[in-house]
């Protein structure tokens, strides 16, 4: 109590230290009595921090220096306020964010990351609120004599061939594909090294996925962050270089690479027939005819070892067959082509990439609706595991793999499981893959034939049923292996039946009699006026 | 209590933040006649360790295979530490600050920059050239001065940042993550850089006792007294231990 009265008679700027030595070592202050006497924070930061410490403690930690209890298991990390560094601007580089740039980013929250929208959670007023006591973290913002000035956003240059393709040699001019690839899949020679200002990793953003852009895929948004750049990023302003009307094309030719919405979820593929014989390869033409579906990842935080920092989010599938063949052609982008080495001096030892499609063994409409455990399986009910790995099997135990047939890179194998732990090679090979890896991203075909010997051990494909199928993706670079891994919830896969000839016999004839009977019907009533006498 | 804590203990180092602006005095110079003048030599003491060499493998062209690591060089025949920076502590008069003109240039060539250590007085200028023919990206690490990070092309041969105040920070290309160098803003002109033999002098110092700072990016910062009569030399020798880390 004494120690807070004095807080208020004398000199603040020593006793505030004082105090504040005091109640850390000695005294608990109790928060009534010391705030409106010490006058500390005004009725709006006190509302702040009483949101803050609500909603942001959990991430950005009670010194908002990013290190609050959850901030471990994030990528990317929370934001460390006390530098007062924020990615995320509509100011010049080396300047401060407007409170408006601040109160986006709460309302919005940062697209592709753990910072969730806060505007259906918290009021205007509070999001305005927390913004406030967020500054108070760092000393540059009371430093700050005159509040920063958003860069004028010269006038929009529409989307257009030419513009994008103005944009693309500037891409190129630049030197952007450095870090962001030569597709814009992040696979850039410069982007496998670089690190923000807290000397942690970072990845440049994939071009091709604009729906995970931190601060949103709008035109001016894209602008924005070509101008100013990201604070405690590698990414820098481009403000000294580029006019209003090439910021534009090159925003143009960015916004071409991603789809123009993100993909919708659709959870039923329809696999697309084919006549004649399949596309084998990844790249072959006609796959571009066949519908894509695009399914999210997550990582796997069930069973341990546990993966909270996937580097695949989502995954592209189509599914074509014929009458003997199935194929499932697979896309996702993963900026490094992993192949397993082991450790040597100071080089860690690198994990293969792989991809895993799932099945059930045995799948049944008597079954309902009833599915194997999406992990891998359950006993008594198993699944069925179509691998491709980046290099040679390591795990010690399950014995001899798969076949290499068809796929220079890579192996292909078959396994059953009944849990993550339960992985046994199928006896079978049936299973072949054609891999492809070029600019970030891998594209693959697995094929296997509609139905084979052994329904003990293999999943059967037949038409109109509706089959369960997940996905599994490890990116070996980033430590992914085992149940380290990124997952998908069971979707559905249906091969509708060929159409029978019967399809082109009935509905025409159907129609015929229609005809005949309505002319019957006309004319017997015609015939009946002309009886009647008027 | 801990929110209690935390916020009492930033409002009191934002107070004294803020007071410490208020009270820093900027520096006076007048010509000093009686002044002293410092000698000495930044040594390594225990093993010298090789040069640390670094692989390249991007824009090799341009920027070489491999190099030499410019974090620690110590020459074998003196044990002499190069670019240490020694500086005054605290120097609120002495001689007059004859502060360069225009800025200061830091050149990139052949993806190093050069000087690897600029010594740049507050209130200035550094004029960043790129004499390569690629990009390069200018990402300073200042807390104190404002951390920019600008994309530099080719066609952009020139960018100039300001220097506020007197901090000691790293810049890097993200680009070249081999390309890293330093800016040492000064508060005054008692400030300089060793030689290749760990070499340094400071003229004109008033006579009087000092805390001569040496600072080295890899071998930290450690402090020495030394006192400075009237038009002699004073003789200093720094021994200073390799870190785990070097």
């Amino acid at each position: 109590m004494s120690t807070t009265s004095r807080v208020v008679t004398a000199n603040l700027l020593v006793l505030a230290t004082v105090a504040a030595v005091m109640a850390a070592t000695v005294a608990p202050v109790r928060a009534q009595e010391a705030v409106p006497q010490a006058n500390a924070l005004g009725p709006d930061l006190e509302a702040g921090r009483v949101v803050y410490e609500r909603r942001c403690l959990n991430c950005h930690g009670d010194g908002g220096r990013g290190d609050g209890p959850a901030a471990d298991r994030l990528q990317p990390r929370p934001r460390d306020f006390t530098r007062g560094l924020y990615k995320i601007r509509s100011t010049p580089s080396g300047e401060l964010p407007t409170d408006d740039d601040l109160f986006k980013a709460v309302s919005r929250g940062l697209f592709g990351t753990a910072m969730p929208a806060w505007e259906d959670v918290l009021t205007e007023p509070e999001r305005r609120q927390v913004v406030q006591y967020i500054k108070t973290f760092s000393k540059r913002f009371g430093r700050q004599k005159t509040p920063p000035t958003p860069v004028a956003v010269g006038k929009p240059v529409a989307s257009s061939s030419d513009s994008i393709a103005k944009g693309k040699q500037l891409f190129r001019d630049l030197e952007c594909w450095k870090c962001h690839g030569e597709e814009g899949r992040a696979d850039g020679p410069s982007s496998h090294e670089l690190r923000d200002d807290w000397d942690q990793p970072i990845r440049p953003a994939n071009l091709t996925r604009s729906w995970n852009f931190r601060g949103g895929s709008a035109p001016e948004d894209i602008y924005l962050r070509v101008i100013t750049g990201l604070a405690g990023t590698p990414m820098p302003s481009f403000a000294d270089v580029l006019d209003s009307d090439k910021a534009w094309h090159l925003v143009n030719y960015v916004r071409s690479l991603s789809p123009p919405a993100r993909p919708a979820l659709r959870t039923v593929v329809r696999a697309r027939r084919i006549t004649e014989a399949m596309p084998t390869q990844p790249d072959d033409p006609r796959w571009e005819e066949v519908e894509a579906y695009h399914f999210p990842l997550v990582g796997q935080v069930i069973r341990e070892p546990r993966m909270f920092t996937p580097t695949v989010n989502g995954i592209w599938v189509k599914v074509a067959y014929n009458a003997q063949e199935i194929a499932v052609w697979l896309a996702w982008d993963d900026p490094t082509h992993s192949r397993p080495q082991p450790a040597s001096g100071d080089v860690p030892e690198v994990l293969e990439d792989a991809v895993t499609v799932q099945f059930p063994v045995r799948h049944s409409e008597a079954q309902g609706l009833k599915k194997p455990y999406f992990l891998m399986g359950n006993p008594g009910d198993p699944v069925n595991l179509w691998r491709w790995s980046a290099g040679t099997e390591r795990a010690a135990g399950t014995g001899a793999m798969g076949g290499v047939a068809g796929n220079p890179q890579g192996r292909a194998a078959e396994f059953d499981a009944t849990a993550m732990d339960q992985m046994v090679p199928s006896p079978n090979r049936t299973m072949t893959a054609t891999t492809l890896y070029q600019h970030g991203q891998y594209r693959i075909v697995l094929r296997r034939p509609l139905v084979t010997p052994d329904a003990e051990h293999d999943v059967q494909f037949g038409f109109g049923q509706l089959i369960p199928i997940a996905f599994f993706v490890w990116d070996g670079s980033n430590g992914e292996a085992g149940s380290r891994m990124a997952i998908s919830h069971w979707y559905t896969l249906l091969l509708e039946p060929p159409t029978p000839r019967i399809v082109y016999v009935v509905p025409p004839l159907a129609a015929l009699i229609a005809v005949g009977v309505e002319w019957w019907v006309v004319k017997r009533l015609r015939r009946k006026k002309k009886e009647e006498p008027s | 209590m801990r929110w209690m804590r935390g916020t009492l203990l930033i409002g009191g180092i934002g107070l004294l933040a803020v007071g410490g602006t208020w009270l820093a005095q900027a520096y006076e110079g007048s010509p000093v006649a009686t002044g002293g003048t410092i000698v000495g030599e930044v040594k390594l003491a225990g093993d010298i360790p090789g040069p640390k060499k670094i692989v390249i493998d991007k824009d090799v062209e341009v920027c070489g295979k491999e190099r030499l690591s410019e974090a620690l060089i110590v020459s074998k025949a003196s044990r002499g530490v190069q670019y240490a920076v020694i500086s005054l502590v605290g120097v609120k008069k002495g001689r007059v600050w004859d502060k360069p003109k225009g800025g200061v240039e830091l050149v990139q060539k052949d993806c190093r920059f050069m000087p690897h250590v600029l010594v740049v007085p507050e209130q200035g200028t550094v004029d960043i050239i790129n004499d390569d023919p690629m990009t390069h990206n200018i990402h300073t690490f200042s807390i104190e001065n404002a951390a920019i990070n600008k994309a530099q092309p080719k066609t952009l041969r020139k960018i100039s940042i300001a220097m506020e105040v007197s901090e000691t920070f790293r810049v890097q290309c993200d680009i070249h993550k081999f390309m890293t160098g330093w800016f040492v803003v000064a508060d005054h002109p008692y400030y300089v850089l060793t030689d290749a033999e760990g070499r340094f002098t400071l003229k004109d110092v008033p006579p009087g006792t000092y805390k001569l700072q040496i600072w080295h990016e890899t071998l930290g910062v450690q402090t020495k007294e030394v006192t400075v009569k009237p038009k002699e030399e004073t003789r200093v020798t720094i021994e200073v231990k390799a870190t785990k880390k070097a």
